[in-house]
């Protein structure tokens, strides 16, 4: 039998942070900012969401001429329907889904 | 830090090295020298895990594996460094060298791959290497653990027990990874 993992916290609240924001373009220092997430652990979980094909990335131009461009994440519609399941879930079970930094000043 | 940041991207496997950019590029908008240095330092934890899932697949066994068979590589040179340099070793020492460099080197080739194209004689030598290791090591950790219970001489011996632990342990990882991934491969039965 296999079994599905429930995913790690974080993955959690990164995905209710896109689900959010549905159709926004996030750059990983927003959403390491905004929920407290360090580099190292962010984008594992950024790659293995684009993996799954949850996940969609471009590239834009940055605001400051002469910076490197940027790379930009948003859901996919399949990323939308796991991770509103997945949310709603951990929700349900009061796992406890972490708020952005803004949402919890 | 830029030049870092450009070993670190040039680290990257190349599957990865989109996302390397991406991360690398995001310094630029930090203003912060702490808060730099910590994301730089998330960015080196990228490049490991990148490389871990690369040559394990992500699998934790796996890296146990590797992690326990790079032990008894490193043990195995020790040992035969100390036979060569030193006088009056007994030739044992040898013996158990050339088989933990065996044993943690043809693990380890395996696990990355290299064995791949003598399939399946290099799975069938791997699971008959490392089961005569489990039964070898495992006797001669409980023979050594028993003489150091009353030693004859009045002298523990570390060594034999310590090298008995290494090659019984990393056997028992062997067969639990690849017996594991050779059970989850086997046909699932129709109802």
């Amino acid at each position: 039998m296999v079994m599905a993992r429930r995913p790690s916290s974080q993955t959690l609240a990164v995905s209710a942070l896109f689900l959010e924001s549905t159709g926004q373009w996030h750059h990983g220092y927003d959403i390491s900012k905004r929920l407290r997430i360090p580099s190292g652990t962010l984008y594992p979980i950024l790659m293995r969401l684009s993996d799954r094909g949850h996940l969609e990335t471009r590239w834009t131009e940055s605001e400051t001429p002469g910076r490197p461009a940027r790379h930009m994440y948003r859901l996919t519609a399949t990323g939308r329907d796991w991770a509103a399941v997945a949310v709603a879930d951990a929700r349900r079970q009061n796992l406890g889904v972490r708020q952005t930094a803004e949402g919890m000043a | 830090m830029s030049r870092l940041s450009r070993a670190l991207y040039l680290l990257m496997p190349a599957r990865s090295r989109d996302w390397g950019q991406g991360l690398l590029a995001e310094m630029e908008e930090i203003n912060d020298a702490g808060e730099s240095t910590r994301w730089l330092l998330g960015a080196g934890q990228v490049v490991l895990r990148s490389w871990f899932k690369k040559i394990l697949g992500g699998d934790l066994m796996k890296t146990v594996l590797a992690t326990l068979s790079t032990i008894n590589g490193a043990m195995g040179l020790f040992l035969a460094g100390l036979y060569v340099v030193t006088d009056n070793t007994p030739p044992i020492v040898i013996i158990l060298a050339l088989g933990l460099i065996i044993q943690g080197g043809y693990t380890l080739a395996h696990l990355m791959g290299r064995l791949e194209r003598f399939q399946p004689w290099s799975m069938r030598a791997l699971l008959f290497g490392e089961t005569v290791a489990l039964v070898i090591g495992g006797l001669a950790f409980v023979a050594s653990g028993l003489r150091n219970v009353a030693p004859p001489n009045g002298d523990y011996e570390y060594g034999p027990f310590v090298v008995a632990a290494l090659i019984a342990t990393q056997a028992l990882a062997a067969l639990v990874v690849y017996t594991n991934v050779n059970i989850r491969r086997s046909p699932t039965p129709s109802a």
